[in-house]
């Protein structure tokens, strides 16, 4: 898959894994994992680009006395959600397209 | 590898990136280890699957903006008294010769931007004749037709190199781009190596 295109898609998926409640890295990339391919290494400069134009902040919490970061989904990532939904409707359109021509 | 060799791995690589990059990257990696853990997995387990602690480095490094390495050098590196009155000493030799290396590699690498540029206008010139010609090539059998044979001619010879110059400087323009960013990765690694030396 184009490097770009996956970075983008990974993006949405991450905010749509913490869009239903605040999540953290591990569990993040086991919601994720099933539908796309995804490590830590790729998860953590995609958590940085989304602080940094902010569509997610980050607070830290106490667990098993040791500090586990939560993310936590803002407005702005919310619309970044629904403007790829918006854009991938004709995506998908040019998606049927191109099946069914090729079906033929 | 347990957790913290990994770790420890991780942030001797990353000197030389600004500290508080540095201690995100180890926490992250730290919480990543212990929920693994949490849910099973053995430390062992766990590095294995995030790979060598050179791969990981690198990722970030890349990820990472050259100005901002660049600043975290000059503001983190530890200079000596002497070092620093040498610098300032020295600083009308030093400074105006760093500035003309500076400003001719920057002259260098726009004189390789222009030939590429200059070899696209040439091919648009050629595409452009070839056309003109084409298309004025039949209006000229009226005058000769052995005018208008080599009016045609020429047209074909000029399309045919306008394709071939085409697909040759876009060739050339990849290479450069491929070329321009293994530079800027190759320029990140030395800043962070030297970083490293320094600090040892």
């Amino acid at each position: 898959m184009d490097a770009q295109l996956k970075r983008g898609l990974l993006e949405v998926c991450v905010l749509t894994a913490i869009k239903k409640e605040d999540s953290y890295g591990y569990k993040i990339i086991k919601d994720i994992s099933p539908y796309v391919e995804i490590s830590e290494s790729t998860l953590y400069p995609i958590l940085k680009r989304l602080e940094a134009s902010g569509c997610i902040t980050e607070y830290t919490v106490e667990h098993n006395s040791r500090l586990r970061k939560y993310y936590k989904i803002t407005e702005s990532g919310m619309n970044k959600i629904h403007e790829f939904l918006e854009e991938w409707k004709n995506v998908m359109k040019a998606y049927g397209f191109i099946k069914e021509g090729y079906d033929e | 590898m347990n957790k913290s060799g990994f770790l420890s791995g991780l942030e001797n690589r990353l000197k030389g990136l600004p500290q508080e990059e540095i201690k995100k990257t180890t926490d992250y990696y730290s919480e990543m280890i212990d929920d693994a853990v949490e849910n099973g997995e053995t430390e062992q387990d766990v590095t294995a699957r995030l790979g060598s602690v050179d791969e990981v480095a690198d990722k970030i490094i890349n990820e990472m903006p050259l100005g901002k390495i660049v600043k975290a050098n000059v503001r983190e590196r530890n200079i000596s008294a002497a070092a620093t009155a040498l610098l300032i000493v020295g600083s009308p030799v030093w400074f105006p010769l760093s500035l003309s290396v500076i400003v001719v590699a920057l002259a260098v690498y726009a004189a390789v931007w222009s030939a590429i540029i200059a070899c696209f206008a040439a091919d648009a010139a050629l595409a452009i004749s070839g056309v003109a010609m084409l298309v004025a090539s039949p209006f000229a059998v009226t005058a000769a037709p052995w005018k208008a044979m080599l009016l045609f001619g020429l047209a074909l010879v000029c399309i045919g190199a306008a394709v071939i110059v085409f697909y040759l400087s876009i060739w050339v323009a990849k290479l450069f781009i491929r070329l321009t960013g293994y530079s800027i990765r190759k320029l990140k690694r030395t800043l962070i190596g030297g970083g490293n030396h320094e600090s040892e």
